[in-house]
Parts: structure tokens; sequence; C-alpha cells
């Protein structure tokens, strides 16, 4: 499942990160990603209205705004990290986007995107050690909330799409 | 957000990619070597940058994992998660993946009981309070930090590979079918 979704942000981050983008293209890539999470939330995880619900209060409460700032730190770096994908000619673009992602996520990012986990992780782990939650539903509350992360960061993707698009003279 | 899904993913992804998804990262046992040292290869590791991992790998994460594979090495003698691995092994080499993934975590949820589920928290937390201190520390770059994560999670796979590798095998071969039979998915 989790693999699912990191594969899905990778083709997300993929994507974008390919020459001239135009707004048309992202919103397909945004509308595929949606599409993929509510394909997993309605066909894997069968999660009812309820159960949705509760995660996304979790989500609101507590993880929703560390993540926008996270994402407010990457999108600084969209103009100049998109730019440096396209020098490298030689690359392949898989190899192009890892190369300039590890340059460009600073150690910032990177501690702030550990606390996020480490909060989701220590989340998971009260909710299991209370005797009144089945493990099922640790788990696709725990799985909901993940798909709320990804969902939360294509809806910024779209909302800030002109910076994809802008091209650095 | 890909940085903090492969923090997030990586030990959870590992577990899945050990009972469920066999086919999409061609991890069938003969060709699990090839594939963690193609993966290693292409990191183009400095050979005091792998020795450095190595020992990083060796003293941080080893034991948790000993522990979370012996557990589902435990699980190979349950003639019923035996059938549900099969399938889903199955499953797999037909390329249905949502069925798999489906599958994948009603055995999760079946199998992995409560004090599993939170040794495995506990794991993924220790993995996020070292990467923490790796990337705190000045001394290491971002390469160094991306390297290492990607390091880590193949040498996780590798672990695995080589705690439940033949306990797989005889999973795999119940009816003593040629294991040259089930790596072309005949």
């Amino acid at each position: 499942m989790k693999k699912k979704l990191l594969l899905v942000s990778m083709l997300l981050i993929t994507q974008l990160s390919n020459a001239k983008p135009t707004k048309a293209k992202i919103e397909a890539v945004v509308l595929e990603v949606k599409a993929e999470i509510n394909a997993v939330r309605l066909g894997i995880l069968n999660a009812t209205n309820k159960e949705l619900v509760t995660a996304y209060k979790m989500f609101e409460d507590t993880h929703k705004k560390p993540l926008r700032e996270l994402l407010d730190q990457g999108l600084k770096k969209v103009p100049t990290m998109m730019e440096d994908v396209q020098n490298h000619p030689n690359l392949s673009d898989d190899e192009a986007v890892q190369k300039v992602f590890y340059e460009y996520i600073d150690r910032a990012m990177r501690l702030k995107a550990i606390g996020l986990a480490k909060s989701m992780l220590n989340h998971y782990e009260k909710m299991l050690q209370d005797q009144n939650n089945s493990i099922q539903s640790c788990d696709k509350h725990m799985a909901l909330l993940a798909l709320l992360h990804v969902d939360e960061a294509v809806d910024y993707v779209k909302e800030n799409a002109d910076v994809f698009l802008s091209e650095k003279k | 957000m890909k940085n903090k899904l492969l923090l997030l993913g990586a030990m959870i992804a590992m577990i899945f990619s050990m009972h469920a998804n066999y086919s999409e990262n061609a991890v069938i046992l003969g060709d699990i070597d090839d594939y963690i040292q193609n993966r290693i290869h292409a990191l183009h590791l400095t050979h005091n940058e792998e020795s450095e991992m190595l020992e990083l790998f060796e003293k941080g994460q080893t034991k948790l994992l000993q522990q979370i594979f012996s557990y589902i090495k435990s699980l190979f003698s349950n003639e019923e998660y035996k059938k549900d691995f099969i399938r889903s092994y199955q499953l797999g080499l037909e390329g249905n993946d949502e069925e798999v993934t489906r599958l994948g975590i009603a055995m999760s949820e079946k199998y992995f009981d409560r004090e599993f589920s939170i040794q495995l928290c506990d794991a993924m937390i220790n993995y996020c309070l070292f990467c923490r201190e790796v990337v705190a520390d000045d001394n290491n770059s971002p390469e160094f930090c991306y390297k290492l994560g990607l390091f880590l999670f193949f040498k996780a796979i590798e672990l695995g590979s080589e705690s439940i590798g033949l306990d797989l095998l005889n999973v795999l071969n119940p009816d003593g079918m040629k294991s040259e039979e089930v790596e072309r998915g005949d």
C-alpha cells in the first residue's frame, strides 16, 4: 500500500520535472493521482465516510500545517530545480531528477520530513497500544492518513501550477 | 513529499515486498542478489562511503530487522499463511497488482498481531531517529544522506532474503515443483 503511494508520489515528481509542462499536463497528472487515491480508498481499503472523516480530522489538526510548510519550502526551489534537470542532457530523466533532487532538498526540509514521519508513527503506536482499537482499524486509519498527505500535496501542486509553468529566463 | 514517503514507506514497503510484490521488483529468489547489487551499484558509492554506510546499517538496523524477519519466518509454519502467501505470489506473477495489494493488506491484518505491529512501529521510529541523527550531522552531505536512505532500504531487502530465503523457497515449492519453473512463472 505505502509502496504504491511512494510510486504515485514519485510519478508525480518525475512527471512534473519533465521538460516544459503545460497547465493541462499538470492537471492531468493531478487527476491521475487523485483517481489512484480514490481507487485505493474505495477499492482496496473499503473505507467508510466516517472512517475518512476521522482520519481527515487527525490530518487537519496535526499534519496539514507542517506538511504545507514543507511543501512551501520545496516550492521555492522548483523553478531552478526544473531548469537544472534540463542541464543534464547526458542523463536519463530519472537520473537527472534524482541528481537534482538530492542537491536541492536541504537539511531543514529533511529534518521536517523526518519529523512528520515520526509524528505519524507515534500516533500509530499510540493507537495500537489502545486495546479498544482493532489492529485493522489502526492500519486502515494510517493508510487513510497517508492518502490524505498525498491528496493534500497534489492539491498544493494544482494551486501553485504557475510556479511549475514559469520558465527562468 | 518523496523524501517523506521514502522514509515512512521504506520499512513497510520492505515488508510488503517480502511477502507480496515479488514480480514487481524482480526479487524472485535467484534474482535478489543481482537486483540488490545492481541498485547499490547505481548509487555510485566510493569504497569509503560503502564501508561507512554498511557500518551504520549494522550498528543501527540489523538487530531490529532480524527480529522482524524472524517473526515473518515463523509465519511459514502456519499452513493457512503459506496458502495465502502462495496465492499472493501467483497473483504477482500474473501481474494482478491490485489484487496483490488487497491480499497483502488482508494478510498483514490477519497474521501480524498487535505485538508485532508495535515492534514494527518501534523499528520505524528508531529508523526515523537514526535518519534525524544522520541528517543533523554537519559532516554528512545531502548527497550522502540521500544515498544512505536508499542503501539502507536495499540492504534491508538483502537481509530479509538471507533471513527467510530458504524457507521461502520451500513454501514456493510445496509439491516439489522445480525452482526453474517457479522462476519462469510456469
